[in-house]
């Protein structure tokens, strides 16, 4: 059906070629976040949010291709929603990467916001996998669970960080707030990405 | 697969004087299914209890857990992995010995817990990022 779709159609191909690539930026800010936590260099916040500004470029590029008039109609809620909830999850990754350099993270939260970097991470990589079988009209079932899989560990660490959260020494209402919005914008993503892997699914059945 | 990208760090311990009772409590409030039990003496005097322990060597037998010590119970000696093991070695352990989880231990320290759940997840989403390749 897909093939069907594309066949012929350069307005298709155009979004979809730059669906993939606000997809794989996306997946380039995961990597550099991770590396962001694990190795604290202030240039990688700013490499990040050039990769944000990149990915607002292709999700305009994809939205203005779909309002030319890409695709069947019925498709296009879903395709703009999938592309609303990528870029909606590189924002929030930058406000976590920009937060990040605000704050001084305690010890006892170092290795859960590893995890939590390193599972968003992963998670970004199956939804490109997601991506890729999807445009060959294959079952996303396997990468549809592996993502639910992966945010339940997400949900499990924030509930872990949250119990102690509170129970941390802040220096004055500003260091609380940083680090609240540091905590809230890393674990929000993988819910997102979540959606995002939904929307895809609906996607992948209407293709069939 | 790194046994150290699926194995729990945060590990939930007890005491071996403590009561059944309030092992059953801490599964309860944490929503687990096995604590790490801490004796006095060095990491071999440790032990696991779990909701299975708790279940057919006191309830099921009538028992106060309230006068039950949960070192009386608890299953040792652990058992314990090495942190550098594949999880496939690490699965053909948990066959071989019948055990749900295994401890993972670095120079004498146990710092993690890896549990059959974990292996299935961790399976699961090697295949699904895999399956494109």
């Amino acid at each position: 059906m897909l093939k069907r779709l594309l066949k012929g159609n350069r307005k298709e191909e155009e979004a979809l070629v730059s669906m993939r690539e606000h997809l794989g930026l996306l997946c380039s800010a995961t990597e550099t976040f991770d590396r962001l936590l694990n190795e604290r260099k202030e240039h990688l916040v700013e490499r990040i949010c050039d990769l944000e500004r990149e990915g607002d470029m292709a999700r305009r590029k994809v939205l203005s291709t779909i309002f030319e008039g890409a695709f069947l109609p019925y498709l296009r809620p879903n395709l703009c929603r999938f592309v609303e909830l990528v870029d909606e999850a590189f924002d929030t990754l930058e406000d976590a990467a920009r937060t990040f350099a605000m704050i001084r993270l305690h010890p006892s939260l170092t290795d859960e916001c590893l995890k939590i970097a390193s599972l968003n991470k992963q998670m970004c990589e199956i939804l490109a996998v997601a991506f890729e079988i999807t445009l060959q009209g294959g079952d996303l079932r396997e990468q549809s669970l592996a993502v639910r899989i992966l945010e339940k560990r997400v949900d499990d660490l924030k509930h872990d960080i949250f119990q102690r959260v509170a129970s941390l020494p802040v220096a004055g209402f500003w260091d609380g707030k940083f680090l609240a919005d540091f905590l809230e914008s890393l674990t929000r993503f993988s819910d997102l990405l979540e959606d995002a892997a939904d929307a895809l699914y609906i996607l992948s059945v209407s293709f069939r | 697969m790194r046994l150290e990208d699926i194995m729990t760090r945060r590990l939930e311990t007890i005491s071996a004087h403590a009561s059944v009772y309030e092992a059953i409590e801490r599964m309860v409030d944490k929503r687990i299914r096995s604590l790490l039990v801490v004796a006095d003496g060095p990491v071999e005097t440790d032990g696991v209890v779990t909701a299975r322990d708790v279940v057919f060597k006191v309830l099921a037998k009538g028992l106060n857990p309230h006068n039950v010590r949960v070192g009386e119970i608890a299953g040792r000696p652990l058992r314990c992995v090495d942190k550098d093991q594949t999880v496939e070695a690490v699965a053909a352990v948990m066959e071989e010995a019948n055990v749900a989880r295994v401890f993972v231990c670095d120079e004498g320290r146990v710092v993690g817990v890896v549990a059959l759940m974990d292996i299935m997840q961790a399976n699961l989403v090697a295949r699904a990022k895999n399956s494109h390749a």
